[in-house]
């Protein structure tokens, strides 16, 4: 199963991390991770390439898997409407595959 | 603007599970092991078998393991009786 953890900041979106094998099929056919997997990487395009955010934090391990992003100190309207995007389509596609996918929250303080 | 993505990035490997195949018994080696018309000594194996598939019929005897052995010296002949498949020896003398 993959583990979404979406870290929020006095209610502001700062943060996510993907974690785990969705399981659902073997590498090459598995459908759900290839959703998760083009989302998790579409906002880590978007942040770093396109937004340009430099106080961008990214942590990838291929052998967990995990990604982590967090871009923490800068919070825009314009990086809001992409992280919410993205976060939106994951609620989908968890909500559609419950036994695959798993969103959970998480309060980080100042 | 170089990006690549990993469309399985949360994929398991393929093949990392386990099989629960791969056993197999010791080769029991059994079968005909003399055929119609071979002549044979006494004492000579004629079928390793697992239970009474071949019976024994006239100068065969049979072993503890269902072994069926020629009593003595002849041919080998096989035969069918009332849909039994028996082995029989000829002995060299009355041929």
């Amino acid at each position: 199963m993959i583990r979404i953890t979406l870290f929020y900041q006095e209610k502001k979106l700062v943060g996510i991390e993907s974690k785990g094998h969705s399981n659902y099929a073997d590498k090459g056919s598995d459908i759900i991770c290839a959703a998760v997997s083009v989302l998790i990487q579409s906002l880590m395009l978007g942040l770093s390439e396109i937004a340009r955010l430099d106080s961008l934090v990214i942590n990838i391990n291929d052998e967990v898997p995990v990604i982590k992003i967090s871009w923490l100190k800068k919070y825009s309207e314009k990086i809001s409407l992409l992280t919410r995007t993205i976060v939106e389509s994951l609620k989908i596609i968890a909500a559609d595959n419950p036994d695959y996918v798993k969103i959970q929250t998480e309060e980080i303080k100042q | 603007m170089t990006f690549k993505f990993d469309l399985q990035f949360f994929a398991h490997k393929k093949g990392q599970g386990s099989s629960t195949n791969g056993r197999d018994s010791q080769p029991k080696y059994r079968g005909i092991k003399a055929f119609a018309g071979e002549n044979v000594s006494a004492g000579s194996i004629l079928v390793r078998q697992c239970g009474t598939k071949v019976h024994p019929g006239k100068h065969v005897g049979l072993g503890r393991d269902f072994t069926l052995f020629a009593l003595v010296p002849g041919k080998v002949n096989y035969h069918t009786s009332r849909s039994r498949k028996f082995v029989s020896i000829i002995p060299e003398a009355a041929e």
